[in-house]
């Protein structure tokens, strides 16, 4: 058996462990794909203080979904679409929000206070600090396959299969994102 | 669209630079890239430069999202010296505590339970410094972060280790304008 087929199956068993309500394999589900799905919120919202809600919301959702989901090979794209929309959703909501002036929201450089987290410790330095900010402001269009290759390190081509893009265009969208950080950061370094 | 006005021939090198940090190049994408990176200067700065940003987005990213940041080579090795610090400790107390106490010169018996690792009424717990049993205390120093402090107990094989952990302070940003 190949390992592509080999894979297949274990997802395909993980998938069904979780459908019967095995609490060992949807905590293997989320220990697997819960990083990276992170990182999907980050890159569409470029806002690292909406993650933990928008991840929550969309675990709720895949165990809420889960049956719909028809081919488990498709899981990395079934999920992707899940947590991309989820993130959508909350920051257009987090938007009208504001427009209407109903929240007082902390803006994101705000969790630098936090100094007893290791965001806090690590933010404090002045040149990551800058670093996070120019990838925050990034268009997400740029941000989502920068930070899936940055922080999960993934190849081209699992970015291009996640994304539902060409590879052409993943290489296209890092180079581009590589050269709007540089020209961002030109004066700030 | 911002790569619409990108020259053409800079774009090329842009790409190389991108597919060889993110381990995309082939081989012969990695031999042209010798070729220009020899001829321009600019080529081989701005792959210098990329490299050095990338490692440190990957950083920054790491961080504010929560995850542990790898560590760097030096902290690798300070972090394994450690560990084989406190092993070494760790089996030398070991060997010091299954260490038969030999009878005194006397014909005394030994006392009983005389181990630092005995009974709260264990005669061994009892130290002084003013005994001529006493041996000023060796210490070993180690390029890491923690020290060993072994000190010879009043029985024969008998040592006291003490973990000291130092208190390392390094430079974390450089602040402007105070």
């Amino acid at each position: 058996m190949t390992s592509v087929a080999a894979q297949a199956d274990l997802l395909k068993e993980l998938i069904v462990g979780v459908r019967e309500g095995d609490r060992l394999s949807a905590e293997r589900l989320v220990r697997e794909h819960d990083p990276w799905v992170r990182s999907v919120i980050f890159g569409v919202t470029g806002r690292v203080d909406l993650v933990d809600d928008i991840a929550q919301q969309v675990w709720t959702q895949v165990w809420e979904r889960l049956n719909t989901l028809e081919d488990p090979s498709r899981l990395r794209s079934w999920l992707y679409s899940v947590a991309r929309n989820a993130a959508i959703d909350m920051s257009m909501a987090r938007r009208r929000q504001q427009r209407v002036g109903e929240l007082v929201e902390e803006p994101p450089d705000d969790r630098r206070g936090d100094h007893s987290s290791p965001v806090g410790r690590v933010l404090r330095d002045e040149l990551h600090a800058t670093l996070f900010r120019a990838v925050e402001a990034l268009p997400a269009i740029y941000r989502e396959p920068f930070v899936l290759r940055h922080l999960e390190g993934w190849t081209y081509a699992e970015i291009s299969e996640v994304l539902g893009m060409p590879l052409e265009s993943v290489e296209t969208r890092l180079v581009r994102a590589r050269r709007l950080l540089r020209e961002s950061l030109q004066d700030k370094l | 669209m911002a790569g619409a006005s990108m020259d053409d021939r800079e774009f090329q090198i842009e790409r190389l630079i991108s597919r060889m940090l993110d381990d995309e190049a082939t081989v012969s994408e990695r031999r042209e890239f010798d070729v220009v990176a020899r001829s321009d200067p600019r080529a081989a700065a701005l792959f210098e430069e990329s490299r050095s940003l990338d490692r440190e987005f990957g950083v920054a990213l790491r961080a504010a999202m929560g995850r542990s940041v790898p560590l760097r080579r030096a902290q690798r090795w300070r972090a394994a010296l450690r560990v084989i610090g406190v092993a070494a400790a760790a089996c030398l107390a070991l060997f010091a505590w299954k260490q038969p106490a030999r009878p005194p010169s006397d014909g005394r018996q030994p006392q009983a339970a005389s181990s630092w690792f005995g009974p709260d009424d264990a005669q061994a717990d009892r130290f002084d410094p003013r005994s001529r049993l006493y041996d000023a205390p060796i210490e070993q120093r180690r390029k890491v972060d923690s020290e060993w402090i072994v000190i010879p107990a009043e029985n024969p094989g008998e040592f006291m280790v003490i973990s000291v952990d130092r208190i390392k302070t390094r430079a974390s940003a450089k602040q402007r304008g105070f």
